[in-house]
């Protein structure tokens, strides 16, 4: 006999809170372990005064430096390096988590019908957008108490009061994009287009703050940017209350203006009018895998820039970072590197090492598309023609094989590219191979998560990211510090070879590559002989 | 071969659901089938089957004499499909989404899909997005039909359709029947079903408890009899074969199962104004079948 579950009270507002926990929790844990992470990273690869005050002579002075990440201060003690190391990668982190976040729970839920479903019972849907954004405290709270928790967990070298001022300033951010993604959600009709527009605020907030502190005399920008406002919370000296009067008011603001417009407005619509027709773009229409190529195509490109950006940054700035390693800090990462070389050809792999990882990201993101494809049924609209499945299917792992392939050679050449401006004296053809070397793991991670896809599709979201993740986790932690080689051995990223600091390893690779193969063909199999399915 | 869908001891389960039970099914060149049955019936699933996207747990379906699941690519250039509970490309515009059915089907006859659109007064140019449900189904409908594909396989195909945009449906689905083209259509809206259909299949718990001609379903339900009386009203309620016998004033109605002699001469002996006799309609006999058995 069937027991009865326990009858559970739901209502609108306790799932907006839950999703709000959920999501603040996740943030703050990735945010407490990059605070805490880098204090002990700090620690362990400059230990000696001499070694600290030879990083803060590289860094302190460094313009470029400081236009990508900021100014750095007091870089010789392990406070000042880790919110140099953490400001702006947790800054723009929270932001777009931020963003996300508020267009999902308001934009989001009124695409998807939810809002209306409420709005019959009796709230309006000003109301509903006040009671959502309350929640975002929730949301805040959550990150905030998660990430001084997790630092506290990972660091012993930074105080509980310094970490909790840190991550206070870290996720300062996140308010104010909850709030830029509220304003959004309210004029842009579409949950897509409400995100692109906050993400659009934050990039004009970020190339501000890196004009004002491109030494032009222009520091002032900084007020109009709420990452310029994050900046000066960094630097105590100058007294905290200006830039937290600016970040209060923007969000009570940004508050404001969106319960305004969610009460002078239909439900469903934006302030903004869509264009609803176009003329027809055949393009790309003619087969499966040229649709296939169509829907992979704007995706593959957005991460293709992102990835040749970061790179090209980091090739630039790879000289400076490079001499600042003294030859401890050096033989250390190496060592979890098992590589040799100069500081450059070691932060180069180190970023070499930061492709694989978001080349595998992308590879697990398609996958992701590519369940939720098969979940509303649009493999269906597909399958309902002559097309073989497995062929389909192959196609379309084929095409995002290609295009990890195409980002790592991309992303090699983008890194010699800013490498070569600073004179850094490694060869193209050396980071090419490191960029083709990093596709390997991600298409062994590929193969994985297609086979996992082609037996359990309901299980390759959270199985894909959870592998990334525990791929990812144990050989960053390597870097700073050590885990057991059984446990190592199961990370696809312990297999790549720490090109351009050391050879790359065509054995290793080309296992890698064909592990991805095997479980492309594999998934090819087992989809071609299980039920699709849907919800 | 005579039959263009066979389905023999089709099973499907579900884990302990068992969602399809032997279920044995022929449908005819050129006939319009009608598959009835409540929501979680398993219309859906034996559609699925039959189009190959699940594998049945056992028993066979053929399409064109061909295994459905195993040679499914072969089978689906001759058929097109209406599934349900599918979403479109939000940013594709309906008619890009057409072009694509087009190409990924090979061949599609190009004016009978401008006369469908114009028909179920579709605007092409529009995103996907900022159609209404009704409009969606109407690129799904149109998809389907503009292939002139030998057999149609349509699971609710007129869900968030108005009115005149069922009668176009209903239309279009005449046309293909006059062509030729087989026709498999699932659905609950029994008037539709009565309008459109030669043959209906009722499915009920994922087993079929009825197959038959219209007409032989019909005799399933009980008659419909609306008799006017000068002067009192005998009692019939006992005579055999009657039920849910009412009386108002002068006026009697009641059904009659069987041989209607025994009523007729019951009434011969009285003083009748008018009688009324009807056959019942296929959702009377819908709602009878599942009223006695569930």
């Amino acid at each position: 006999m069937k027991k009865a579950l326990p009858h559970r009270r739901v209502s609108g507002t306790s799932l907006i809170a839950r999703s709000c926990l959920r999501s603040g929790a996740l943030l703050g844990a990735i945010v407490g372990g990059l605070v805490g992470t880098s204090a002990r990273a700090y620690a362990s690869l400059y230990p000696t005064t001499s070694a600290r005050r030879s990083l803060a002579l590289a860094y302190e002075h460094n313009t470029a430096m400081v236009m990508l990440f900021g100014p750095a201060h007091h870089l010789d003690t392990v406070a000042g390096f880790t919110m140099f190391k953490a400001q702006m990668t947790c800054a723009i982190l929270a932001a777009i988590w931020g963003l996300l976040t508020s267009t999902r729970l308001l934009r989001g839920s009124e695409d998807a019908g939810r809002t209306a479903l409420l709005l019959t019972g009796s709230t309006s849907l000003k109301r509903w957008t006040g009671t959502t954004m309350a929640m975002f405290t929730v949301a805040a709270l959550a990150a905030w108490v998660t990430a001084s928790a997790v630092a506290t967990v990972f660091s012993h070298e930074l105080s509980l009061q310094r970490i909790m001022e840190a991550t206070t300033i870290l996720l300062a951010p996140f308010v104010v994009f909850l709030g830029s993604g509220a304003v959004a959600s309210q004029l842009v009709a579409s949950r897509r287009g409400a995100a692109s527009a906050a993400a659009c605020t934050l990039a004009l907030s970020y190339l501000l703050r890196a004009v004002a502190d491109a030494g032009l005399g222009l520091h002032w920008l900084l007020w109009f940017t709420p990452l310029g406002w994050v900046e000066q919370l960094e630097q105590p000296d100058s007294g905290w209350g200006a830039p937290w009067i600016a970040i209060a008011a923007a969000s009570v603001f940004l508050g404001t203006i969106t319960l305004l417009l969610s009460g002078s407005r239909d439900v469903g619509a934006g302030r903004f009018t869509r264009r609803t027709t176009r003329s027809p773009r055949r393009l790309l229409m003619r087969s499966p895998l040229a649709f296939s190529l169509r829907s992979l195509g704007a995706s593959a490109m957005l991460w293709g820039v992102i990835v040749s950006l970061a790179s090209f940054l980091y090739g630039l700035v790879a000289k400076s970072a490079g001499a600042t390693l003294r030859a401890g800090s050096l033989a250390h990462i190496t060592g979890g590197l098992d590589a040799s070389g100069s500081g450059t050809a070691v932060v180069l792999s180190l970023t070499s090492l930061m492709v694989a990882i978001t080349l595998s990201a992308f590879g697990v993101s398609q996958l992701a598309a590519l369940r939720s494809d098969e979940a509303m049924a649009r493999v269906d609209l597909v399958l309902m023609f002559p097309v073989g499945r497995s062929r389909w299917l192959l196609g379309r792992l084929a095409l995002i094989a290609v295009a990890i392939i195409g980002g790592g050679a991309l992303a090699g050449l983008a890194m010699w590219a800013g490498a070569a401006l600073e004179h850094s004296g490694v060869s193209v053809g050396a980071l090419v191979a490191a960029g083709c070397d990093d596709a390997t793991p991600a298409l062994a991670l590929v193969g994985l998560v297609a086979t996992i896809y082609g037996v359990s599709p309901r299980h390759t979201v959270a199985l894909g990211w959870g592998l990334l993740i525990w791929s990812a986790g144990l050989v960053l932690v390597t870097v700073v510090g050590s885990v057991s080689t059984t446990l190592l051995a199961t990370s696809v990223f312990h297999h790549l070879s720490a090109a351009p600091a050391a050879r790359v390893n065509m054995a290793s690779a080309g296992t890698m590559a064909a592990l991805g193969g095997l479980g492309i063909l594999l998934s090819a199999v087992t989809f071609s002989r299980r039920d699709l399915i849907h919800h | 071969m005579d039959a263009v869908i066979e389905t023999t001891n089709l099973t499907k389960r579900y884990g302990r659901t068992t969602a399809l039970k032997d279920c044995s099914l022929s449908v005819r060149r050129g006939e319009v089938m009608g598959f009835l049955g409540p929501n979680g019936a398993g219309k859906s699933t034996m559609i699925n089957v039959l189009l190959g996207f699940a594998r049945p747990t056992s028993g066979v379906a053929t399409i064109f004499g061909e295994n459905s699941t195993r040679r499914a690519a072969r089978v689906h250039r001759r058929l097109a499909a209406v599934p349900s509970d599918v979403t479109l490309w939000p940013n594709l515009t309906g008619g890009e989404t057409l072009d694509l059915f087009a190409n990924l089907h090979g061949a599609v006859d190009s004016a009978y899909r401008d006369l469908l659109t114009h028909r179920f007064e579709l605007d092409p140019t529009m995103k996907v997005r900022a159609y209404s449900k009704g409009n969606r189904q109407k690129v799904l409908l149109i998809g389907a039909l503009m292939t002139r594909a030998d057999l149609l396989i349509l699971d609710e195909p007129t869900t968030g359709l108005d009115p005149l945009m069922e009668q176009a449906f209903r239309s279009s689905i005449a046309e293909a029947a006059n062509r030729g083209q087989t026709v498999f259509l699932s659905s609950h809206i029994m008037s539709e079903v009565e309008a459109l259909c030669d043959r209906v299949a009722i499915l009920r718990s994922g087993e079929l408890i009825e197959v038959g001609a219209l007409h032989e379903l019909h005799h399933l339900g009980g008659r419909h009899l609306d008799v006017r009386f000068n002067g009192i009203v005998p009692d019939l309620s006992r005579l055999p074969g009657v039920a849910n016998f009412t009386v108002q004033a002068n006026r009697a109605r009641f059904e009659v199962r069987g041989a209607l002699h025994p009523i007729l001469d019951a009434l011969a002996a009285s003083d009748v104004i008018t009688l009324d006799v009807r056959e019942p309609s296929l959702e009377e006999v819908f709602l009878e079948h599942y009223g006695e058995r569930s």
